[in-house]
C-alpha cells in the first residue's frame, strides 16, 4: 500500500553533508503494525516524514497505493495527508483557543465521530475544555482523536508517548494498537514496549534499516 | 456550547481578544484621529467659502479705472435682458471674530426695498428684532455673525464704540437674519452721509446685480464683456480662498500620508508578531494536509475583519466626536465649520488598506517558506 524505494535524504550542517536516510527500501501493507525503533539521530523520524510526504527525498521514490508521490505537486501531497494520513507527534500540536472538540475538527473529522473516540478514548470532558485546561496526557489523547476522527488509511505516529507518564503511555498505546486492527499503524519510537503486537519492527541506525 | 467552526476567522478574532484587541485600538483611533484631522482641516476652508455665500446670489461690479461706475453702464447692465435687478450699495464694515484673528466683513448699506428684495433672494428670514428704518444708523445682522461676535439686539459697533473698527460712526444691531447665506443689511441714506463718508464714498460703491433665474451664466458673460467695469462672483472667490489653502493642505497631506505609512508598518510587524506565536498552529494544519492556499486565504481574512471592524469603529468615532465638537463648541459661537465630509472617511480607508497589503504580504512570504517539520521537531 505505502512504498518507499531507495529513500534517500541528505543535507548540509554545516560544512558536512548529513545522511538522515540512507538508501532505504520499505513496503507497508494494509492494516499492517510497523515498528521503526532506533537511536537518536538514527534517521527513523526523517524516514516517517519521508513515508507521510511531509519531506521530499533527495533520490529515491515514495507511492501510496497507485500514486508517486513524486507526480504531486504541494498541493497533491497535502490531498493524500488529509484524506489518508494521520498523524500523531511527540507533541500534541493542539490548537490553543479551539476546544478539545474543535481541535478534533480542525482535524477533518466529523462531530459524531468525534465524539465516539473522544468518549472511546475517555476524554469526553475535554469537548468543550481548552488544551491549557487539560493535563498533559488528555492532550496527547485528544491530538489521537484527531488524527484519527477521518478515518485515515495510515496512521503516522513519531514518539507518541515520550511526553506521557506510564499511565498516560499506556492508554495510548492500546489506543493505538485498536487502531492498527483497523488501519495500517506507522511508529517511530525508541521505546520498545510500545511495539508489542507489531506485525514487523525495523532498525535504524545511521540512516539505515539494519535489521527486521 | 456549540463547537465554533475551527479555521473560521470569526472564532480566531474572538478567541484571541487580547492579541486582536492592541492592533484593534491602534488602527481605530488613528483612523479617527485622521478622519477629525482631515474633516477639520478642509472645514475650515469650507467653512470659509461659507462667507462668500452671498456672492452666489448676486454679482459685485465695481468701476474699473475710474473712480465710479458710469451711468452708461448702469443703464446697460440695467437693461440687459438677463438681468433681474441692479441694487446700488454701500460697503459697511465691521469686526466678525473668525477662527483665527478679527477679520472685517461687510455690511450691503441698500435702500429699503432693495433690502426687502435681498432678504427674499437669499432665501433669509428675519428671525428677531425688525429690519433697519432707511437713513438709520441700524443694521441686520446674521445669527452667525452674531453668536461669533457675542452680540444680542441692541449691540454696538463702530469706531465710536471702538477704536479698532473699521467704520466711522456708530451703528447698532436691530435685527437678526437666518439662512443659508450669512449677509449684513445696513442702510443706504445713512452710509452715503455726505458728512461722514465725503472723503471715501467713492471706495465703497458698490452695484450689486441680480441674475434672472436661470440666467446666471449669460449675465456673467455679459457683465465680463464690459471693459469699463470689474466684477466678483462666487467662482472668483472659490478661487481666492482655494489657493490659499493650497499649501496648508499640502503639509496636511503629507502629514497623512507619513501617518498611514507609519501606522501601516507597525500594524504589520504586530502582525509579524502574532504569527510568530502561531506557528505551531499552521505547522500542525499544514502537516495534516490543508492547503497552503487555504491558511492564506484564512490570514487575508483574519486580517480584513481587524481591518474592517477597526475602521468602521475608528470613523463612527470620529463622526461622534466631530457632532459633539460641532454642537458644543462650533455652533454656539457662530463658527461655520462644516464638519461632514465624505473625503475624509474615503481618505482614511487608506489606513486599513496599506495596513492590510502590507501584513498579508509578511506574512504571506513567511507561510510560504514555513516548514512544518522545522517545528515539528523543534518542539519534539
Amino acid at each position: 500500500m505505502l512504498q518507499g524505494r531507495e529513500l534517500k535524504l541528505t543535507y548540509r550542517d554545516g560544512g558536512a553533508e548529513v545522511r538522515a536516510v540512507d538508501g532505504v527500501t520499505v513496503a507497508v501493507g494494509e492494516r499492517e503494525f510497523v515498528g521503526i525503533i532506533g537511536p537518536s539521530g538514527s534517521g527513523k523520524s526523517s524516514l516517517l516524514y519521508l513515508l507521510a510526504g511531509l519531506k521530499q527525498p533527495t533520490s529515491g521514490s515514495v507511492r501510496f497505493r497507485d500514486r508517486e508521490f513524486a507526480t504531486l505537486g504541494t498541493g497533491g501531497l497535502a490531498g493524500v495527508r488529509r484524506r489518508h494520513f494521520g498523524f500523531v507527534f511527540q507533541n500534541h500540536f493542539l490548537i490553543p483557543y479551539l476546544t478539545g472538540l474543535e481541535n478534533v475538527l480542525a482535524g477533518g473529522g466529523t462531530l459524531p465521530e468525534a465524539d465516539r473516540l473522544l468518549s472511546e478514548l475517555q476524554v469526553s470532558h475535554t469537548r468543550e475544555k481548552f488544551p491549557y485546561q487539560m493535563s498533559a496526557g488528555e492532550r496527547q489523547r485528544v491530538a489521537i482523536v484527531r488524527a484519527i476522527a477521518h478515518g485515515p488509511d495510515v496512521l503516522f505516529a513519531d514518539e507518541p508517548t515520550a511526553s506521557l507518564d506510564r499511565p498516560n503511555a499506556e492508554i495510548v498505546v492500546e489506543h493505538l494498537r485498536r487502531t492498527a486492527e483497523a488501519g495500517t499503524l506507522f511508529v517511530v519510537t525508541h521505546d520498545e514496549t510500545i511495539l508489542r503486537g507489531a506485525n514487523r519492527v525495523l532498525r535504524m541506525f545511521a540512516g539505515r534499516l539494519t535489521e527486521e | 456550547m456549540e463547537p465554533r467552526a475551527p479555521l473560521s476567522v470569526w472564532t480566531y478574532t474572538v478567541r484571541n481578544l487580547r492579541k486582536v484587541l492592541p492592533t484593534l485600538i491602534i488602527l481605530t483611533f488613528v483612523v479617527m484621529i485622521v478622519i477629525v484631522i482631515l474633516s477639520t482641516l478642509r472645514g475650515i476652508k469650507d467653512g470659509t467659502l461659507v462667507f462668500a455665500r452671498e456672492f452666489g446670489h448676486y454679482t459685485v461690479v465695481m468701476p474699473k479705472r475710474k473712480s465710479t461706475v458710469s451711468e452708461e453702464t448702469k443703464r446697460r447692465i440695467r437693461e440687459h435682458p438677463s438681468v433681474d435687478r441692479v441694487v446700488e450699495s454701500r460697503n459697511c464694515m465691521f469686526r466678525v471674530r473668525a477662527l483665527i484673528a478679527s477679520v472685517p466683513y461687510q455690511i450691503r448699506a441698500v435702500r429699503r426695498d432693495d433690502m426687502e428684495y435681498i432678504v427674499r433672494r437669499a432665501g433669509l428670514r428675519l428671525v428677531e428684532g425688525r429690519l433697519p428704518e432707511p437713513g438709520s444708523n441700524e443694521v441686520v445682522l446674521h445669527e452667525i455673525f452674531m453668536k461669533a461676535n457675542g452680540w444680542r439686539i441692541g449691540a454696538e459697533f463702530g469706531m465710536d464704540v471702538s477704536e479698532d473698527d473699521w467704520m466711522p460712526g456708530r451703528f447698532r444691531v436691530v435685527g437678526v437674519l437666518a439662512g443659508d447665506t450669512p449677509m449684513g443689511l445696513g442702510s443706504y441714506e445713512y452710509v452715503s452721509h455726505p458728512m461722514l463718508y465725503f472723503f471715501s464714498e467713492k471706495l465703497w460703491e458698490r452695484l450689486l446685480v441680480f441674475a434672472k433665474p436661470g440666467r446666471e451664466a449669460e449675465m456673467k458673460a455679459a457683465l465680463d464683456s464690459m471693459d469699463q467695469i470689474r466684477t466678483w462672483d462666487h467662482a472668483k472667490a472659490e478661487v481666492e480662498i482655494s489657493k490659499s489653502f493650497d499649501r496648508l493642505y499640502l503639509i496636511v497631506n503629507f502629514i497623512s500620508i507619513l501617518l498611514i505609512a507609519v501606522v501601516a508598518l507597525v500594524v504589520g510587524l504586530l502582525h509579524n508578531i502574532f504569527f510568530g506565536q502561531r506557528s505551531d498552529e499552521f505547522a500542525i494544519l499544514l502537516a495534516v494536509g490543508h492547503p497552503q492556499g487555504r491558511l492564506l486565504r484564512k490570514v487575508v481574512l483574519e486580517t480584513a475583519l481587524l481591518m474592517t471592524l477597526a475602521w468602521g469603529a475608528g470613523t463612527g468615532l470620529a463622526l461622534g466626536c466631530l457632532a459633539l465638537f460641532h454642537t458644543l463648541v462650533l455652533e454656539p459661537r457662530g463658527i461655520p465649520l462644516p464638519v461632514w465630509q465624505p473625503l475624509p472617511v474615503l481618505v482614511s480607508l487608506a489606513l486599513p488598506l496599506v495596513a492590510q497589503v502590507f501584513a498579508t504580504t509578511t506574512v504571506f512570504s513567511r507561510l510560504r517558506r514555513l516548514d512544518p517539520i522545522q517545528i515539528i521537531e523543534r518542539r519534539g
